[in-house]
C-alpha cells in the first residue's frame, strides 16, 4: 500500500502536503475517541511542503511524503517524547534517534507521537499515564501493546505506518489484536540509539504497517549498523534465501482452540499453494519463556530507570509511575541484592541460552517456524485480569526476543465468537533472516 | 508527589511472581548443570572489589573484616594461573589488533584527536526548555532536599 502511495506522490497525483494534511484531519475527528496519538508534530505540514519541493526538483528520497507516526519513547528533536508518563511529562527530545534520522533522510514525515503502555511495560495499552488506547477494530477492546498507539494508528488511518519497540512482543501483540502486521528484526538489526530503553538486551525497534511488505519498505529504510549503538549490526551481506523450498516448523505450544485454528488452516493453504512442507516441530523449555524474560527485564527496568531521579528534569519515577513500572522497579530492585545472586538473575540468563540453543537446533531443520502472535484474544476494557494472566498474553512473543531472532505477525483471520476481533499469525525466522522471514510473510497474505 | 500506590504490597507481589518463575527455571538449571557456563568467581562477585596497588601485584578483595575493609587475598593456584597468562593473552591480542585493518590502529601509536563534530544549534535551547529551572546557562539540578 505504501508502494502505490509513493506513486501516486511521484506521479503528482497526491501531494505531500495533502497526505499528510488528511491525516492531521483523521487525527483531529477520530483521536479523541481512540486516543492513538499523544503529541502532535507542530512542523509537520511546514516540512510537507518542503519535501514537495524536493519531489518537484527530482531529489526526494525513498519515503517522499509518507507520514509516520512513533511511539513515545523513540526521540523526535523537538517533540514531546514522554514515553506515556508522567515523570517526563513535557519532556522534548533534544535529538533524533537513528532510526528516526534515517526516516527523516528518506523524507518521511513525523506526524506525531503515539500512546504506550507507560516506559513500556505492560502488553494492553492500558497502563498509560495519558488515558487508555482502544482497539480500533472493536472498541471496547484492549488494542494491545505496549506499541498500543502505534498500532492503533495504523489500523485507524492516522498515517502511512508507524514505528514501534519490542522487547518481549510489544510491537507483534498490538499488531495482532488491531489486524495488521507487526515487525520485530533480529537483535542489533535497527540501531537502538534514541530509544527510551526497557530492557536494553531484549528491546529491539521495528515497523508497524498494513502489509508485510510496508514492513519491509520501511525496514529496509531503518536497519543497518550505526556507530552511536555498539550492538548494531548490518546483517545485509549475511547468506541469502529463497522462499521457494520451505520446511515450515510449527512447536507445539498452548493457545486458544479456535485461534490454533485460524493459525493453521492458513498454514495449510499457503503450504499447498508454494509446495512447502509443514510439520509438527519439537522445540524443549518453550513453556519456559515467560519465567525466563520477567526476571530479565525486572532488573534491567530496575537499573535503566535510575536515571530519572527528578534531578535533571521531570519527577521521580518511583513517585509517579503506575502500579506495572512500580512492580517491576520494585522486583527488580530485590533480584539485585546480593543475597540473591545466582536465584533469580542468573537463573535467567542461563535459561534464556538453552531457548536460544533450542530455536538455534530447530533453525537447522525448518526455515520458519509458526506459531499463533498471542494465545487469547483481547479483553475487554474493564475485565478484572490478574498480573500473571497479563503476562501471559506475551508467552509467544517473548520466544523471539529471548533467542534474539526476527518475528513477525501477519493477521490471519477473524474470532467470530469475539465480536469479530483479529487474530495473528506469527512467524519466526533464524537471526539475521530478516529480510526471508518478511517474503514468507507476504506469502501468507496473499492467500 | 506521591501517589496512592501500595507500594509494600506491590513489592510483595512482585517477590511471589518472581519467587514462582525462579522455582519453575531451576528444574532446566539442574537439567543443563553439566553445560558450560561463563561463571564469575566469588571473589568477583564481592561488591566494591577492588584491585590493590599494582607494585605488589596481589588483588586485594573486600572481606568480612570489621577492622579494615581491604584485606590483601592470599596467593593462591587460581590467582598464579591468572597471572602466568595474561601477559601472553594481552600481547597477542595487540599483535593480532596491529594486523587488523582498522585505520586509527594503523596510524600510529599516538592518539589523535578526531574531526570535531558540527554543533547541534537547538540543543542548549532544548535542554533548558527541559529542566525544572535554570539561571542563564546553568540547569539548576537540585529541587529539594535528598529524599
Amino acid at each position: 500500500m505504501i508502494k502505490e502511495k509513493l506513486n501516486l506522490i511521484k506521479k503528482g497525483k497526491l501531494s505531500a502536503e495533502e497526505n499528510i494534511k488528511g491525516f492531521i484531519e483523521k487525527i483531529r475527528k477520530d483521536n479523541p475517541e481512540i486516543n492513538a496519538v499523544l503529541h502532535l508534530n507542530e512542523k509537520a505540514i511546514e516540512q510537507a511542503k518542503e519535501v514537495d519541493k524536493k519531489i518537484k526538483q527530482g531529489k526526494a528520497g525513498k519515503l517522499a511524503g509518507l507520514g509516520v507516526i512513533i511511539k513515545s519513547n523513540i526521540n523526535v528533536k523537538g517533540v514531546i517524547c514522554n514515553c506515556a508518563s508522567r515523570t517526563l511529562e513535557n519532556y522534548r527530545a533534544t535529538y533524533n534517534a537513528t532510526a528516526v534520522d534515517k526516516l527523516i533522510s528518506e523524507d518521511a514525515i513525523i506526524i506525531g507521537m503515539a500512546n504506550m503502555d507507560e516506559f513500556a511495560c505492560g502488553a494492553s495499552g492500558e497502563t498509560s499515564d495519558f488515558g487508555i488506547t482502544k482497539n480500533p477494530s472493536c472498541l471496547d477492546r484492549i488494542p494491545g501493546g505496549s506499541s498500543s498507539g502505534s498500532a492503533a494508528s495504523v489500523a485507524a488511518g492516522f498515517c502511512d505506518f508507524s514505528l514501534g519497540s519490542d522487547t518481549g512482543g510489544s510491537i507483534r501483540n498490538p499488531a495482532s489484536h488491531c489486524g495488521i502486521v507487526g515487525f520485530k528484526p533480529s537483535y542489533g538489526a535497527v540501531s537502538r540509539y534514541g530509544l527510551i530503553d526497557m530492557a536494553m538486551s531484549l528491546d529491539q525497534i521495528g515497523p508497524l504497517g498494513l502489509n508485510a511488505e510496508d514492513c519491509e519498505i520501511v525496514f529496509n529504510v531503518i536497519k543497518g549498523k550505526d556507530e552511536n549503538d555498539s550492538i548494531s549490526r548490518d546483517f545485509s551481506e549475511e547468506k541469502k534465501k529463497n522462499t521457494s523450498k520451505i520446511v515450515i516448523g510449527i512447536p507445539k505450544v498452548g493457545a486458544r482452540k479456535e485461534i490454533w485454528e485460524k493459525v493453521l488452516e492458513r498454514v495449510k493453504l499457503v503450504s499447498e499453494k508454494n509446495s512447502w512442507k509443514h510439520e509438527e516441530a519439537e522445540l524443549k523449555h518453550i513453556d519456559l519463556g515467560i519465567q525466563t524474560y520477567y526476571p530479565i527485564v525486572y532488573v534491567e527496568v530496575f537499573s535503566g530507570t535510575r536515571k530519572f531521579d527528578g534531578r535533571k528534569y521531570g519527577f521521580k519515577i518511583e513517585d509517579v509511575c503506575g502500579e506495572e513500572v512500580l512492580r517491576r522497579i520494585l522486583g527488580g530492585g530485590e533480584i539485585s541484592k546480593a543475597e540473591f545472586a545466582g536465584k533469580y538473575y542468573r537463573r535467567a540468563l542461563k535459561a534464556k541460552e538453552i531457548i536460544r540453543n533450542e530455536f538455534e537446533n530447530a533453525f537447522k531443520k525448518y526455515d520458519v517456524l509458526i506459531m499463533p502472535t498471542v494465545p487469547r484474544t483481547p479483553h475487554k476494557f474493564g475485565e478484572k485480569i490478574t498480573v500473571e494472566d497479563m503476562y501471559n498474553y506475551d508467552t509467544l512473543t517473548v520466544l523471539a526476543n529471548l533467542a534474539e531472532i526476527p518475528g513477525i505477525s501477519v493477521p490471519c483471520g477473524t474470532i467470530k465468537e469475539d465480536d469479530k476481533i483479529p487474530v495473528g499469525l506469527q512467524i519466526l525466522a533464524p537471526i539475521g533472516e530478516d529480510n526471508f522471514l518478511l517474503e514468507v510473510a507476504k506469502k501468507f497474505e496473499l492467500s | 508527589m506521591e501517589r496512592e500506590i501500595n507500594k509494600e504490597m506491590i513489592e510483595k507481589e512482585a517477590k511471589q511472581i518472581l519467587d514462582k518463575f525462579a522455582k519453575a527455571l531451576e528444574k532446566v538449571e539442574k537439567e543443563h548443570e553439566a553445560d558450560s557456563w561463563v561463571e564469575r568467581e566469588d571473589f568477583e562477585r564481592k561488591e566494591k572489589a577492588s584491585l590493590s596497588d599494582e607494585s605488589n601485584e596481589n588483588f586485594a578483595v573486600l572481606q568480612n573484616s570489621q577492622k579494615s575493609p581491604l584485606k590483601i587475598h592470599s596467593e593462591n593456584a587460581k590467582m598464579m594461573n591468572y597471572r602466568e597468562f595474561r601477559s601472553p593473552v594481552v600481547n597477542s591480542l595487540s599483535a593480532q589488533l596491529q594486523k587488523s585493518n582498522c585505520p586509527y590502529l594503523k596510524s600510529s601509536n599516538k592518539n589523535s584527536e578526531n574531526p570535531a563534530c558540527s554543533a547541534d544549534i537547538d540543543f542548549k535551547e532544548n535542554m533548558l526548555k527541559n529542566a525544572p529551572a535554570h539561571d542563564d546557562d546553568f540547569v539548576i539540578a537540585e529541587k529539594g532536599s535528598w529524599k
